[in-house]
């Protein structure tokens, strides 16, 4: 069995509905990921990131019992993490700074969203994320 | 209606008099429609710059009857400034294209309110092409407008709740593939499942009604969404207050788990031997913010099945409650299984989804 490209990796999930979060975390570390969370707020997930800095990728659902997640893309950014939104939206009024940010529409297409992760994780560069900061 | 006027100008005897009722009559007949109508009405002589309007008018534009002479500038003072240009753009643009005065606009009244206008006039014009007069009418869309962007949000909702709906489903798909041995089972415990969440549905649209959905008959739906429940009522005690409104935020997830804990007991606890009982009791904890509802469930007098012996499939409720409930809404929980049957406590807190954004 050929060696999954997010094995070993460090993948933060964010997303507050448990069933979503438990079936990411599941999938992620069916491939071999290790799961950092999941967690389901905006304080805990820089709770997460204040104690640890070291990720590889992260997925970040964009509604957080309905507060926008921008203080943890803005951490993440800052750490230069790449990172996935995941929305339940059609978000238009997306503010321009994360327009390079991956978006995966609810429901997730697991297959979209482990393809633009390992595209992440595959490429030892910095993220395209850091764009918009 | 110019033909009348001229008419009435020059009228002269009896002819002149029968033409006057008429035009009376008629007059009476237009006034009330507009009334009825709540449509207001201008009249501008453009060669003399004099306007009159209707008291409709007045109205709409925020002016007391009389208060002011009406005029363009007394319009224009109180079309929204935002929307001005626009305005006065389509009233030149139909001016000089000889065609209908079509737009919808603000109208800004001191007191800060907003107005939405539509109104409809046209031009009329001497031999020489000059614009002399135009007349119009002009309704107060303000409520259409309201109801517009309401069903504008509606919709954004309803797409929002379906797309989540759909990822619920999804998961709910995968985690019962993962808890089931057999095709067969799969097909019940996903049935169940899909059921609990239409049901959820039903209740949650009572909210864009905006009706509240209290725990009680929250955990009756889902109860008695089994005949076992409704038939066999004497093993149940049901006790706890009426009235505990639930945030919408926990009505889905509630379900899910009562549904779990139902399904569970009419499988392999109280409601499946002879002797079982369920005792479900909740109160309402106001002392801390947000209160917490304390849920307890109860099962007695349940043989239970030897360590290994419960079937696959079961856990699936136990996640919930002693996963779901503190990741998703901070509930505390507990499930055990005592000698004599299943006891569960849930103490959620009730935080209201603008609550629990700002906390």
């Amino acid at each position: 069995v050929p060696r999954h490209v997010l094995q070993g990796k460090r993948i933060l999930v964010v997303e507050d509905e448990y069933i979503l979060a438990s079936y990411l975390a599941s999938t992620l570390e069916d491939v071999g990921a290790i799961v950092i969370g999941p967690v389901p707020s905006i304080e805990q997930a820089l709770g997460v990131l204040k104690m640890e800095s070291k990720f590889d990728a992260a997925v970040l659902d964009i509604n957080l019992s309905g507060q926008p997640a921008f203080p943890v893309a803005d951490a993440l950014i800052e750490l230069g993490t790449p990172f996935v939104f995941t929305t339940g939206y059609d978000e238009p009024a997306l503010p321009g700074c994360y327009r390079a940010v991956a978006r995966c529409v609810k429901p997730i297409d697991i297959r979209l969203l482990m393809r633009s992760l390992a595209r992440m994780v595959g490429h030892e560069v910095s993220p395209g994320t850091r764009k918009g900061s | 209606m110019l033909e009348k006027c001229r008419l009435s100008t020059d009228g002269q005897g009896r002819e002149a008099t029968e033409a006057d009722d008429r035009l009376r009559t008629s007059e009476e007949r237009l006034r009330i429609a507009l009334e009825v109508g709540h449509l207001a009405t201008w009249d501008w002589n453009i060669t003399t710059e004099e306007v009159s309007w209707s008291t409709e008018h007045f109205r709409m534009m925020g002016y007391k009857i009389g208060e002011i002479t009406p005029c363009f500038e007394s319009w224009a003072k109180r079309v929204h400034p935002e929307d001005l240009q626009a305005t006065v753009k389509a009233l030149e643009v139909a001016r000089d294209t000889n065609t209908t005065y079509a737009h919808t606009y603000r109208s800004l009244h001191p007191d800060g309110s907003i107005i939405w206008l539509s109104a409809v006039g046209r031009y009329f014009y001497d031999k020489n092409l000059h614009p002399i007069r135009m007349i119009g009418v002009m309704q107060d869309v303000t409520e259409q407008r309201r109801l517009a962007e309401q069903q504008r949000v509606l919709v954004a909702e309803l797409q929002h709740r379906t797309r989540n709906l759909m990822a619920v489903v999804q998961s709910t798909a995968e985690s019962t593939i993962k808890s089931c041995h057999t095709l067969g089972q799969f097909k019940q415990n996903f049935r169940e499942r899909l059921a609990t969440l239409s049901r959820v549905q039903g209740l949650l649209s009572r909210f864009d009604q905006g009706r509240d959905v209290e725990f009680q008959e929250l955990l009756k739906t889902e109860l008695f969404a089994h005949a076992a429940f409704q038939e066999d009522s004497a093993r149940v005690t049901f006790d706890g207050p009426d009235g505990v409104k639930l945030p919408s935020s926990t009505i889905q997830m509630l379900a899910m788990v009562l549904q779990e804990l139902a399904t569970n007991a009419l499988k392999y606890g109280a409601m499946a031997q002879p002797g079982g009982k369920l005792a479900i009791t909740w109160s309402l904890d106001r002392k801390t913010q947000p209160h917490r509802l304390h849920i307890d469930w109860r099962e007695c007098g349940v043989t239970i099945p030897a360590q290994g012996a419960m079937p696959r499939g079961s856990g699936q409720g136990r996640i919930l409650i002693e996963r779901s409930l503190p990741y998703q809404l901070n509930a505390v929980t507990t499930y055990v299984f005592e000698a004599d049957g299943v006891h569960c406590t849930i103490e959620l807190p009730l935080k209201s989804q603008e609550e629990a954004g700002s906390a």
